[in-house]
């Protein structure tokens, strides 16, 4: 869940919006530790000095929250501090593990509050007595900016070419689909036979790479800047992750010569074996 | 047919490669020349599946035929759910599962499926996709689990079983069946909003009693609706702290508002009907003209509208199983 600074119908304490006049005043450092090879605990601790909120949650109409969501997953969890200790802990196992976490630190009503007001308010955009008819259970009262977390348990492919699946079909062409969580390369039956051969011995590799995966992937990263394909799919989180650790923005070069950079260039090779092996 | 000596097989991961890469070539045609033993003869091979501890007790499923009928799904659901309801979300969300379970203990039921649904599809492309995505996991996790032949049944029981209601637990469900489900089903458990059964349980009681009191007609709006709206409210309000009587509550109150996506019956028509004595609605089998929003006459039996998409026959298209 990506939480964004936008407008609430009520004041809400973020610091990229002004409604209060403390607006820094809610922070939480969040941590995400591995504890085994098959969890991690990600841990909230929170700080807050406004006193109005302090109040609500002393009242016990306001807690300390951590909503988790996993990136391509079903996994989602809100993890509310009943304890009042300002701390949340949540330790999530492997067979529910995403490769990349979305963490939201929050301050959440825990029950309805009536005539809710507060000094800190901005009085330049609610005057001097603003009062709020009714905060609902469950309306924000603070966030910070959602926190992306990427999972590494030593199980995530990072190679350009792993968030691909190439399967067979009946037709005389090359074709992707990217509606799944991998992309697939659909390569006619005779050519899925020899891919499936040669594709990764030593001499023929690279060819079937800028065979295939070349114009693959320059689809992929054309279809990804035009935004037509699902952020949440698993190849769409895979591929920001290999963009990000190869310092390439996809925006700044054209989708081809990105692909080429990705697959380490291969066309070289590829040509070098291949007239090679003629001669 | 009962077996009690069942035990739940996961496909190897170099198999379900395999078996997707090559799905199209090799295991389509199969299926298209009703070759099961075939079929199963690569499931019975101990390098390809591996079953696993836990057993549990295999019911035959009843094939669904071309014309919809909801009684066979409403037996269905709660064949697989006394079959396969131990297994955890996170089990339960495993391509390498289902895809065993339809090629062994259920594969007549996989078998019939393609038979009386697929296989009479003209469109051989059309043909091939519906049979790949209701086999193999081919859009995101969430939509293909909401599209095979097997997951979606449990999926539906896991966020519908109601356990507050002991007489009949599956009573929500047997609402959501009385129409042709399959669409519904994915407009619902493809949103990300459905991640818990509270929510889940609130959007579906909300949508019953519009049907039920209001008219509202239950075409695939009615059912992806609820989740639009609720995702808008979860930017400001968290729905995980809400229980399933407020999500409920917010649904039947905004639900209404959404202008001509969602269509309601005639409000004179809402009381011939409720005038008729009848225990379950599917008993009753009339046809009255009724005018949707769009001013297109449709003709309505109970809980049979159809959505634009479906009365064009995209419908399979429209809902992702292709």
């Amino acid at each position: 869940m990506n939480l964004k600074a936008d407008l609430f119908p009520y004041p809400v304490m973020n610091p990229d919006l002004d409604d209060y006049v403390d607006n820094t005043s809610f922070d939480a450092e969040i941590s995400v530790t591995k504890q085994s090879m098959t969890a991690v605990q990600v841990k909230g601790t929170f700080s807050l000095q406004n006193e109005g909120l302090k109040a609500l949650i002393n009242e016990g109409k306001a807690s300390f929250a951590l909503h988790i969501e996993g990136v391509a997953s079903s996994y989602r969890k809100l993890c509310i501090d009943d304890s009042r200790r300002g701390v949340v802990e949540e330790s999530i196992y492997i067979r529910e593990l995403p490769k990349k976490l979305q963490v939201n630190a929050l301050l959440v009503a825990t029950k309805d509050i009536q005539e809710y007001t507060n000094t800190a308010f901005n009085s330049d955009f609610y005057g001097d007595d603003f009062v709020v008819d009714t905060i609902q259970k469950g309306d924000i009262l603070a966030f910070l900016p959602t926190k992306d977390v990427n999972i590494d348990l030593n199980y995530a492919n990072t190679s350009s070419e792993s968030i691909f699946n190439v399967a067979a079909h009946d037709k005389e062409y090359m074709d992707v689909n990217l509606d799944g969580d991998t992309a697939t390369v659909y390569l006619p039956k005779d050519v899925y036979t020899n891919y499936n051969r040669w594709g990764n011995i030593v001499n023929h590799k690279d060819y079937f790479i800028s065979m295939i995966f070349i114009p693959a992937l320059t689809y992929v990263i054309g279809e990804v800047r035009a935004k037509r394909v699902s952020p949440d799919l698993k190849w769409y989180v895979s591929l920001e992750e290999i963009l990000d650790k190869s310092g390439i923005n996809i925006e700044n070069e054209s989708a081809i010569v990105i692909a080429q950079q990705l697959l380490n260039n291969p066309m070289i090779e590829a040509i070098k074996h291949k007239f090679n092996e003629d001669v | 047919m009962y077996d009690m000596n069942s035990r739940i097989p996961y496909m190897t991961d170099e198999f379900l490669k395999q078996f997707k890469s090559e799905f199209l070539t090799t295991f389509a045609p199969l299926y298209k020349m009703g070759n099961v033993d075939a079929l199963k003869a690569y499931f019975a091979d101990p390098n390809n599946v591996v079953l696993s501890e836990h057993p549990y007790t295999y019911e035959a499923l009843e094939v669904e035929p071309k014309e919809y009928d909801p009684d066979i799904v409403r037996r269905n659901i709660r064949r697989v759910w006394a079959s396969l309801g131990f297994l955890t979300p996170a089990q339960a969300e495993l391509e390498k599962i289902w895809v065993a379970l339809a090629h062994t203990d259920y594969i007549d039921y996989q078998m019939g499926i393609y038979e009386s649904q697929i296989a009479g599809i003209n469109n051989l492309d059309k043909a091939d996709r519906s049979l790949q995505s209701r086999t193999i996991f081919v859009n995101g996790n969430k939509r293909s689990l909401a599209i095979h032949n097997l997951s979606i049944l449990w999926w539906l029981a896991y966020y519908f079983e109601d356990t507050q209601n002991e007489a009949n637990p599956f009573h929500l469900l047997d609402f959501f069946f009385s129409t042709s489900y399959r669409g519904n089903a994915v407009a619902l458990l493809s949103s990300n909003i459905i991640s818990t059964q509270n929510i889940a349980l609130g959007i579906l009681e909300a949508v019953k009693y519009l049907v039920e009191n209001e008219g509202l007609i239950p075409n695939r709006y009615a059912y992806s609706e609820p989740g639009r709206i609720l995702n808008e409210i979860g930017g400001v309000r968290i729905l995980d702290t809400l229980t399933r009587e407020e999500i409920r509550e917010i649904s039947i109150d905004q639900l209404p508002k959404q202008g001509k996506k969602l269509q309601f019956k005639d409000p004179a028509e809402m009381a011939i009907e409720n005038a008729l004595t009848r225990n379950d609605a599917d008993m009753v089998n009339f046809n009255k003209a009724t005018t949707n929003n769009w001013g297109k006459t449709i003709s309505v039996g109970p809980y049979n509208a159809m959505s634009p998409e479906q009365e064009d026959g995209d419908d399979e298209e429209s809902w992702g199983f292709i």
